[in-house]
């Protein structure tokens, strides 16, 4: 490269016309940067979802009655734990609980002793909450529980009401930290199923994992047969589901994009038609010197390219920084609309490079189309002119 | 409104291929008056306009080469993913058979790149003389080239307007399976005799490269691809799955297996390509490029290495053959 | 070898700029064409200098038809046989003298490690190798052209073309050009030069008359 009379020259036209490429690597690094940042929001937001369903248990078997979920009895679980090729079943205890009105959270009820099919729970389970959650009337909660307490002056614990008039204070054991955790109460089994109102011989569904994928189907039919109110949901179910919904809303707004991106070319178009008398004389002079026409348009595309990449690096940090750092503000909003905003308090740094690697593919493309001609145009001025 | 067109990469795909459509119909302009008013012996002004002209469809023509090469690679990717959303399909192979025109799309996309190879090839021995003895004929010759690319834009709108989200497809086991009794070989080969015909060939293909034998190159080539094709697919794919009924030319485009498909279509097709565009150099032009002979070598002989070190390692890792 | 047969020029049907010339130059030899303004000698030099294209007859250069050459042989062709020396000199004013002489190497060559020693060989050659990071803004009228000399040295041409060499000096560096010259014609390069400057007359060298577009001996 430094060996290169071709990248040195790059360089000097690129500096000799600097104010023309100026303002291009302007309007392309804008460009680029919101289309960047859109994709690197949408492309962390599906890496959660993704890893976040990846936590979960393979399966989760709910029963319908009047066409809404209801407890099923203990009975039923015990079934399916004996079904072949199931492992990690769980009798799960989980409800919403509303504060008031307007906010509710999730309680899960947990058993330390028992397999756990959510993996993220093993892992949020050490040592000293487990035998806590066995011994005493404690919750671990997230952070949109604490913030709700702390606003409504509890100190450390709360004053459950359960569905039969009885107050059960609850002390908080600890924070929960993550993504995804934000409104959700973790405490002892019975004591959720009482605060729930649920019986002490009822499931509000249950959870288990199929660690060999091609037994999916199998089990699915096998388990629904059993009893005619079983509804079961999978993991692939819900993320295809999830990545509908994001590919949908990130392809809007690719398609606005899309639309500004047209104008953009037409925008380089009309800049590069106009050769100054300045670079056209520059030009004949490279023609007099023995440089064909094809060098020359070699040289100026190359000088596209420089731009081209100049803009892409910009944007690039700029739009890492501005998500990842900044945590996206306003585009956030527009984004994600306001009702979502809850759930992703901070977007974790994750890039998809193929789409990366699309988005230049395309915006390159587009780059050449728009300034091949008049780049052709200049390439081919007339050496005897300038005599 | 179909939700595929919506897809993200979809609306990127179909954006680029718009582009592509823009450079070529410049270039389809200039090659038609090339086609219809070139004349070298002539001074006239219009002709030095022509002379000035070609360079410019010469870069456009690069231009469409270099980046449907890119094209062809992210359109493969961009079926791989979609699985996600076609009910049934695993991989690209359930999506892109999930509709009549997806197969002689992928087809005549790689069949496009070999033309623009071919063509980029007739310029640069155009470009070496001093008469530009094949303008003319390398004008005649973009403008087939460009009625392949419509036919390309209208298999894409076809392709994707009626690729549905709701109508299950088949995944590639059923694709490519074999049903009871029934042999998806041609020929009627058995493995066996697939495998003894895929190295014969490569060593006939080979062999003719190293003896410059063009004719044989050009009968041979195509019958190499063709068994190739089925070889990868119903034999060296098995290993690379390390599944003996997992049988399917589009997993190994995924992550599980390296991306490999990519490298082992990719050197297949360079390789043929480059052959066969040797072999009708040598027997059309007489000319002997040894640049392309050597890539088609290296890049056959990588393809072959690459299918015969999965079956090996397997073996050395397991003692047994599927 | 320069040899015109029958070259004709026009820029339209009824403007003749050249007419019917024909005119032979050998390898080495020093070649004066006169003639006032308007007469046609810039044209000829631009048609020697491969950048303009006759309307008819033919022009061979060291044995090799110029007048029907594909532009890339036709460039090749100037950056490896042609320095050409313009009466405004045409260098990149913003540049330093390196820069636009790494211009004409970069015609042949993609290396400045190649490029390097000829540009200080050539720069030497031209006398001008201690302005070489100057800026061409800044230089003479002197400098400049001997800048513009060293640029046509560079990739060892063997024709040099000089358009009107002494119209923007004084006497005192008309002089040093006339000296330049003849270093030149010593080193064995075909030179032609087109001037109305009397102060040739003193050269010893085959001088040829232009006028209204026809070349007398
Ligand atoms: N492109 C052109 N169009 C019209 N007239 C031209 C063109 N180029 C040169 N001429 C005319 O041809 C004549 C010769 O010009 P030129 O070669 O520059 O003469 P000189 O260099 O001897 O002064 C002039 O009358 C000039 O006006
Ligand atoms: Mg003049």
């Amino acid at each position: 490269m430094r060996d290169s009379i071709f990248f040195q020259l790059i360089l000097i036209n690129f500096f000799s016309n600097f104010k023309k490429h100026l303002v291009t690597i302007l309007f392309s690094t804008l460009l680029l940067f919101l289309l960047t940042a859109t994709l690197f929001i949408s492309d962390s937001i599906q890496f959660m979802l993704k890893s976040e369903l990846n936590a979960q248990s393979d399966f989760v078997a709910k029963r319908v009655l009047g066409g809404d979920f209801v407890p099923m009895p203990k009975s039923y679980f015990e079934k399916i734990q004996n079904t072949i090729g199931i492992s990690e079943a769980n009798c799960r205890v989980i409800g919403r609980y509303f504060f008031d009105k307007s906010y509710w959270a999730l309680i899960i009820g947990i058993d330390p002793l028992e397999p756990q099919s959510q993996k993220i729970l093993e892992k949020i389970l050490d040592k000293k909450s487990a035998k806590a959650l066995l011994t005493q009337k404690v919750m671990l909660i997230g952070k949109g529980v604490q913030e709700y307490l702390q606003k409504h002056y509890f100190q450390n614990f709360y004053s459950f009401f359960t569905l039969k008039g009885k107050i059960i204070k609850v002390k908080v054991l600890k924070m929960l930290q993550g993504f995804g955790l934000n409104n959700i109460i973790l405490m002892p089994k019975n004591l959720a199923r009482e605060i729930l109102g649920l019986l002490p011989n009822q499931c509000s569904d249950v959870a288990f994992n199929v660690p060999n994928k091609k037994e999916w189907n199998n089990i699915t039919n096998k388990i629904e047969g059993y009893y005619f109110d079983i509804m079961l949901f999978n993991k692939d179910e819900l993320l295809k589901a999830y990545s509908d919904v994001f590919n949908f809303k990130g392809g809007f707004f690719l398609s606005l994009y899309l639309s500004s991106f047209l104008a953009f070319i037409l925008f380089l178009y009309t800049q590069y038609s106009f050769i100054s008398s300045f670079e056209k004389r520059q030009i004949a002079i490279y023609r007099l010197l023995g440089w064909s026409i094809k060098r020359v348009l070699w040289l100026k595309l190359l000088e596209i390219v420089l731009i081209i990449f100049i803009s892409f690096t910009l944007a690039f940090v700029l739009a890492y920084f501005f998500v990842f750092s900044l945590n996206a503000p306003i585009l956030k909003l527009i984004f994600l609309g306001s009702d979502n905003l809850k759930i992703f308090s901070s977007f974790y740094p994750y890039i998809d490079f193929s789409t990366l690697f699309s988005i230049f593919l395309l915006f390159s493309l587009g780059f050449f189309t728009a300034t091949i001609l008049p780049l052709w145009r200049a390439a081919i001025s007339e050496a005897k002119e300038v005599l | 409104m179909n939700k595929i067109l919506l897809n993200q990469k979809v609306i990127i795909y179909l954006s680029i291929e718009t582009l592509l459509l823009l450079l070529a119909t410049i270039a389809f302009f200039i090659a038609f008056k090339i086609v219809k008013n070139w004349d070298i012996n002539s001074f006239t002004p219009n002709q030095f306009t022509l002379e000035r002209e070609n360079y410019l469809f010469i870069t456009l023509v690069q231009m469409l080469l270099f980046f449907s090469i890119f094209d062809t690679i992210y359109f493969i990717y961009v079926i791989d993913k979609l699985h996600l959303f076609i009910p049934g399909a695993m991989c690209a192979a359930g999506v892109i058979n999930a509709n009549s025109f997806g197969v002689p799309l992928l087809l005549l996309k790689l069949f496009f790149i070999f033309l623009l190879l071919l063509w980029q090839n007739i310029n640069i021995l155009d470009l070496r003389e001093k008469t530009f003895p094949y303008t003319k004929i390398k004008a005649s010759f973009f403008i087939i080239i460009f009625l392949a690319l419509i036919a390309i834009i209208y298999f894409d709108i076809n392709y994707f307007f009626h690729l549905k989200t709701n109508l299950p497809v088949s995944c590639c086991s059923t694709l490519y399976g074999q049903l009871e009794g029934q042999n998806p070989l041609p020929f009627n080969l058995d493995t066996k005799l697939l495998l003894i015909l895929f190295y014969l060939l490569f060593i006939v293909v080979f062999g003719a490269l190293i003896g410059e034998v063009a004719f044989l190159i050009l009968l041979a080539t195509p019958l190499f691809l063709y068994i190739a094709y089925y070889s990868v697919t119903y034999f060296f794919g098995t290993y690379i799955y390390e599944l003996p009924t997992h049988k399917c030319p589009f997993c190994m485009f995924q992550k599980e297996y390296y991306y490999i498909g990519y490298l082992i279509w990719g050197s297949l097709f360079l390789g043929t390509f480059f052959a066969l565009i040797w072999a009708i150099d040598a027997l059309l032009f007489k000319i002997w490029q040894k640049k392309l002979k050597l890539i088609a070598q290296i890049s056959l002989f990588l393809f072959v290495i690459i299918c015969s070190s999965y079956v090996a390692f397997y073996y050395f890792k397991n003692g047994v053959f599927l | 070898m320069i040899d015109i047969q029958n070259l004709t020029k026009k820029v339209q049907p009824n403007q003749t700029i050249l007419d019917n010339i024909s005119f032979r130059v050998k390898k080495g030899e020093l070649v004066i064409v006169k003639g006032v303004s308007g007469s046609g000698k810039t044209t000829l030099l631009s048609i020697l200098a491969t950048l303009d294209k006759p309307t008819s007859g033919k022009v061979l250069i060291n044995n090799q038809a110029v007048h029907k050459l594909p532009d890339l042989h036709l460039s090749l062709f100037r950056a490896q046989h042609i320095g050409f020396v313009a009466q405004h000199f045409n260098l990149i004013e913003h540049l330093s003298v390196y820069d636009n002489l790494l211009i004409a190497k970069g015609a042949l060559t993609n290396s400045i490690k190649e490029a390097k020693s000829d540009i200080t060989k050539a720069l030497k050659q031209a006398n001008i190798l201690h302005k070489k990071d100057a800026i061409v803004k800044n230089l003479s009228g002197g400098e400049k052209q001997r800048t513009a000399i060293a640029r046509a040295l560079v990739n060892c041409a063997d024709i040099l073309l000089f358009d009107e060499p002494t119209a923007a000096l004084d006497s005192k560096n008309s002089q040093t050009f006339l000296e330049l010259l003849q270093n030149l014609h010593k080193m064995q390069k075909t030179i032609i030069v087109a001037t109305h400057d009397p102060i040739f007359d003193t050269l010893k060298a085959k001088t040829f008359i232009m006028q209204d577009g026809k070349l007398y001996e």
